[in-house]
């Protein structure tokens, strides 16, 4: 047309490569399974019934200017119990943890605490699965590693392991 | 007498709403995917998850939120994924208009060799 056939090429190999880069984009976003959704927000100020305590209480009363886990669980999870140590290990390495009790029974939730020991500074009771919905999690075993600024930074479904440890006690 | 119907017209009212909350539920939980199952619906699914969706979205309406208001909490929570009707964005408009743009230019450039 106007333009000289050097340019011509060049502004069509320029258009091609816009589109690949436009679909490459767009189809290639991982769709199946965002896990990682709430990484990087800020973690919901969760309010409910304390297992351990009779009384309401809200996540941002619990912690107060340091990192600390917050893990969902249940009694009836059985990896759950496979976890428990590593929480436990967690708790002796002095970084808090809060637990959210998924839909249980609170007497079995009690024995197993008592049972596996209690690494938890508080529990709140999350007895219809709204807590959990809250934290956009998608079942039981699942722990959300937050910073100083009440920021989800790392988040683990299924059981912890000594990998997630050690990220914890350095984030510390 | 009296109370009788009063008492009848409430158990109706209250009977209607219900089914209120329930058609709407499942007109939203069907287009909710259960992110732990395969290619499931959250209507159809019976996992935890599906279980917890379903009666957090009756909770919502009850609580008089509209479709948007939900399907934005979960997208919040879960991300578009969870959505089976992904919300149109620019990216989504460009991937449909892109082979439109495309078929006319074809046409441009064969009218172009026809006459030239």
């Amino acid at each position: 047309m106007f333009l000289k056939k050097e340019f011509r090429i060049f502004y069509l190999i320029l258009f091609l490569t816009a589109i690949f880069l436009l679909f490459y984009f767009s189809l290639f976003d991982k769709k199946d399974f965002q896990s990682r959704t709430m990484v990087g927000k800020e973690i919901p100020n969760l309010k409910a019934q304390s297992l351990l305590k009779d009384e309401i209480v809200s996540l941002k009363n619990i912690v107060n200017d340091e990192v600390f886990i917050v893990n969902i669980f249940a009694s009836w999870c059985a990896p759950c119990k496979i976890e428990h140590p590593f929480l436990v290990k967690l708790n002796q390495d002095k970084i808090k943890i809060i637990g959210i009790n998924y839909k249980d029974n609170r007497k079995n939730a009690q024995k197993f605490l008592k049972k596996y020991k209690n690494p938890y500074h508080e529990i709140l009771i999350d007895s219809d699965g709204e807590l959990s919905i809250n934290l956009g999690a998608f079942g039981v075993p699942e722990t959300f590693l937050v910073d100083k600024n009440f920021i989800i930074i790392d988040k683990k479904i299924g059981p912890i392991d000594d990998q997630f440890v050690k990220k914890a006690s350095n984030f510390k | 007498m009296r109370y009788f119907f009063l008492l009848l017209f409430l158990l109706m009212q209250t009977i209607s709403l219900a089914d209120d909350v329930m058609t709407r539920s499942n007109q939203i939980t069907k287009n909710l995917r259960c992110l732990v199952c395969d290619g499931q619906s959250v209507y159809e699914s019976n996992s935890n998850f599906a279980n917890d969706i379903k009666k957090y979205v009756k909770k919502e309406i009850v609580k008089n939120k509209t479709d948007h208001e939900i399907y934005n909490f979960l997208k919040r929570k879960y991300g578009e994924s969870i959505m089976f009707n992904p919300s149109v964005t620019f990216k989504s408009i460009a991937l449909w208009l892109v082979p439109i743009l495309f078929f006319f230019m074809g046409i441009y450039i064969l009218l172009r060799r026809i006459r030239g």
